[in-house]
């Protein structure tokens, strides 16, 4: 075939693409959710105490962290939908969660006593987190694979690897209404360990789903 | 105004037309675009450092690609960088096929970039090949309305289906033919 044979069928094929953010993309992005709300509903529940742990700064750091994370990257993601764009530099953006993680790490460490550091990091459910976070993540995380599939990311894996990096922040988000493990340290461990597993996971997926 | 952007422009002009329906612009988009998608990519092959015999295949790969990604043109936006990405990234893919490095220097300009035109003499592209992995009805579709430039009424009269049916296994020929050129070993 050569290239002005193909030329031709190009023409003819007046398909019209699905725009980049159309009612497609709603509808995938709400049933991601759904997905999380689901699990969380089912297999979790917001915490008991839920009225007075939100008063408490270190409860406070979860959701701050998880935001921190989220926000940024999300908006990454949707930066990296078109070819012509450049994801790399634009991760300094990182920086944004590191120093609020490193904030909350210091006043973790300056309002509570040394005997607790340990206990605090080890946490009471930390397995409990690392299953949670990826679980809450997976919904969110199809769906804005499905955006990006749409889309022409200039490197695949590194935009799957934000995505899912973004979405395990949602997750965390959700999961720190039920979490019981209140230590800024544990944070710092488990949360950033299963918000790495979710990064994995993206940008494996980014790998084989994401190139055009 | 440089000689360079106006050649954009134009491709900009006439990508925008054809996105409005206008099927003889989309023709004339393709048929400038090709050119200056070849000497980008002969340039990028060169430095790359692999068999120039895969030259046509990019370019084809390349227009397949500005094809099936088009609505990813935002049309308040210069379409230069746009063109330079999408031929960038299919040569960052080639490039890894043959174990190189994946980083790529690219002009993502056309600044002296004349427009070359196809050789007559190149050897069979890989598109042939790859045409056998597609479904045989996309296959006889695809090679009807490519090679022997038979309009989609045509196809749809000799092959006994509707046109709208016709419409839906071309794009669907051309998708899988895209899919079939990424999974190409070198």
């Amino acid at each position: 075939m050569k290239t002005s044979d193909l030329i031709n069928a190009l023409v003819e094929d007046q398909a019209v693409n699905e725009p980049l953010f159309g009612p497609t993309l709603v509808v995938w992005l709400a049933m991601g959710l759904a997905v999380s709300v689901a699990i969380f509903a089912a297999f979790l529940g917001v915490r008991a105490d839920i009225a007075n742990a939100i008063i408490d700064p270190h409860v406070q750091f979860k959701f701050i962290f998880a935001a921190s994370l989220f926000v940024p990257l999300l908006a990454l993601t949707v930066y990296g939908l078109w070819p012509e764009r450049e994801l790399v530099p634009m991760l300094r953006w990182l920086a944004l969660p590191m120093v609020v993680l490193v904030s909350g790490m210091a006043f973790q460490l300056l309002t509570s006593p040394s005997d607790y550091w340990v206990s605090g990091m080890v946490g009471r459910y930390p397995s409990a987190c690392l299953r949670s976070i990826p679980a809450l993540a997976i919904g969110p995380l199809l769906a804005i694979l499905a955006m990006l599939r749409n889309g022409a990311p200039a490197q695949p894996v590194v935009s799957g690897a934000i995505a899912g990096a973004g979405s395990g922040g949602l997750a965390a988000f959700i999961y720190a209404l039920h979490c019981p493990d209140d230590s800024a340290l544990f944070v710092a461990l488990w949360y950033s360990l299963a918000i790495g597993i979710v990064s994995v996971i993206g940008g494996l997926l980014g790998r084989y789903w994401l190139k055009w | 105004m440089t000689a360079f952007d106006e050649q954009t422009n134009a491709l900009g002009v006439l990508l925008q037309r054809a996105n409005a329906g206008d099927a003889a612009c989309y023709r004339q988009f393709l048929e400038r675009l090709a050119p200056l998608v070849r000497t980008m990519a002969r340039r990028g092959i060169g430095r790359i450092g692999t068999p120039m015999a895969d030259l046509e295949d990019a370019v084809q790969e390349t227009l397949l690609a500005v094809h099936l990604k088009r609505h990813t043109w935002r049309e308040d936006q210069p379409i230069g960088p746009w063109i330079g990405a999408i031929t960038r990234y299919k040569l960052i893919d080639l490039a890894r096929k043959y174990g190189r490095r994946k980083e790529i220097e690219l002009d993502e300009t056309f600044e002296m970039a004349a427009p070359e035109p196809e050789e007559s003499s190149l050897p069979e592209h890989e598109m042939n090949r790859l045409l056998e992995s597609v479904s045989e009805m996309q296959r006889l579709i695809v090679q009807s309305i490519s090679i022997k430039g038979v309009s989609i009424r045509e196809v749809a009269g000799t092959m006994k289906m509707t046109e709208g049916a016709v419409r839906v296994a071309l794009h669907r020929g051309l998708k899988a033919l895209a899919e079939a050129y990424r999974r190409v070993e070198r």
